[in-house]
């Protein structure tokens, strides 16, 4: 049941995958379509998100917060806050990627992925397959074709998977 | 006068999303869905480069409905490519990337073509390559790559559908 509370602000319960519980006002995951959906609807007051990693809820949590303070007076701040965001290690980029687009907060998921296509857009195709955690499903024929081919496509360090 | 690209539309059905654990059972792979965001973002040089990740990678690079989102998304991030058009030519101009804080930019053209205004209606891309024709007294029709700064003319006579062809022969090539 949500709580009954009128013209109170609206608390809400986010369960992460460790079980850690965030509290925060309603109004903030209103911006997230999926947790919309949930709580418009099914009228819940605690949403258990066992796929999301506690640091990444909490990375995305602060984005909340700070998108909904976003006035056109500190929009810059807001942009250096952004790329904040996105300044982690390669494989928490991804994670929080994963994570919004599956909570349907389509903003973000554009600047992430952004983001994520401008870390990768230089490395081999091997740590491509590595960071994406895919492995090549080409034929060893057509495998050893591409790296004739196009060498370079596979030139580069493979552990650089991190940055 | 800044032009811009009508971006065309066909019904390529995107392929069924398939979640794919990897051989260490351990982590599951990134969803093709956010791939297909990711590489939407990517420059055409490293899009070409990916082709041989996987089968999907590879499909990307010929599926339309993913072109036409990345040709829009190339003309907005910084980086990428803004098309601009002269009165009797076209010009592409390239911003490149911010590096120490200052945008490097490079301006492209097409100098040995000449259009008139109405010869514009031949203007295609395919596969991040563009193709320009027009009537035959506007000249041969040509193809622009824009990430590789070059440019080839196509000799013969053709029509707007075979340019489409040469342009994918051409693409093809140049892998």
């Amino acid at each position: 049941m949500a709580s009954s509370t009128t013209g109170e602000k609206k608390i809400l319960t986010l369960k992460g995958g460790d079980n850690e519980e965030f509290i925060l006002e309603e109004s903030l995951v209103l911006q997230s379509e999926l947790l919309k959906n949930m709580v418009k609807e099914e009228r819940v007051s605690s949403i258990p998100l066992p796929s999301i990693k506690s640091k990444t809820l909490v990375k995305i949590i602060e984005y909340l917060k700070k998108h909904a303070e976003l006035t056109p007076s500190n929009k810059e701040e807001f942009k250096n806050f952004e790329k904040e965001f996105v300044n982690v290690v390669l494989e928490e980029l991804l994670d929080i990627t994963v994570a919004v687009n599956y909570l349907k907060i389509n903003g973000l998921l554009e600047f992430c992925c952004q983001a994520v296509a401008d870390r990768i857009k230089d490395k081999s195709v091997e740590a491509v397959r590595k960071i994406f955690r895919i492995e090549s499903d080409f034929t060893p024929e057509e495998e050893s074709e591409f790296r004739k081919e196009t060498p370079e496509a596979f030139e580069g360090d493979l552990d650089d998977t991190t940055n | 006068m800044r032009h811009s690209i009508t971006v065309r539309f066909s019904r390529t059905p995107r392929r069924p999303m398939k979640k794919k654990m990897n051989s260490t059972g351990r982590k599951l792979s990134i969803p093709q869905e956010i791939m297909y965001e990711i590489f939407s973002w990517l420059p055409v040089k490293s899009l070409v480069r990916f082709k041989c990740v996987t089968k999907f990678c590879n499909s990307l690079a010929t599926e339309s409905d993913f072109l036409n989102i990345h040709v829009r998304r190339s003309m907005t991030r910084p980086g990428g490519t803004e098309f601009f058009s002269h009165e009797t030519r076209p010009v592409f101009y390239t911003t490149g990337q911010i590096e120490d804080g200052r945008a490097s930019a490079s301006l492209l053209q097409i100098d040995d073509f000449y259009y008139h205004a109405p010869a514009y209606s031949g203007l295609d891309y395919v596969n991040g390559l563009f193709c320009f024709w027009g009537p035959t007294f506007a000249g041969p029709a040509a193809i622009f790559n824009p990430s590789k700064g070059e440019n080839r003319v196509i000799k013969k006579s053709i029509s707007s559908r075979s340019s489409r062809q040469e342009v994918n022969n051409y693409h093809g090539g140049s892998n």
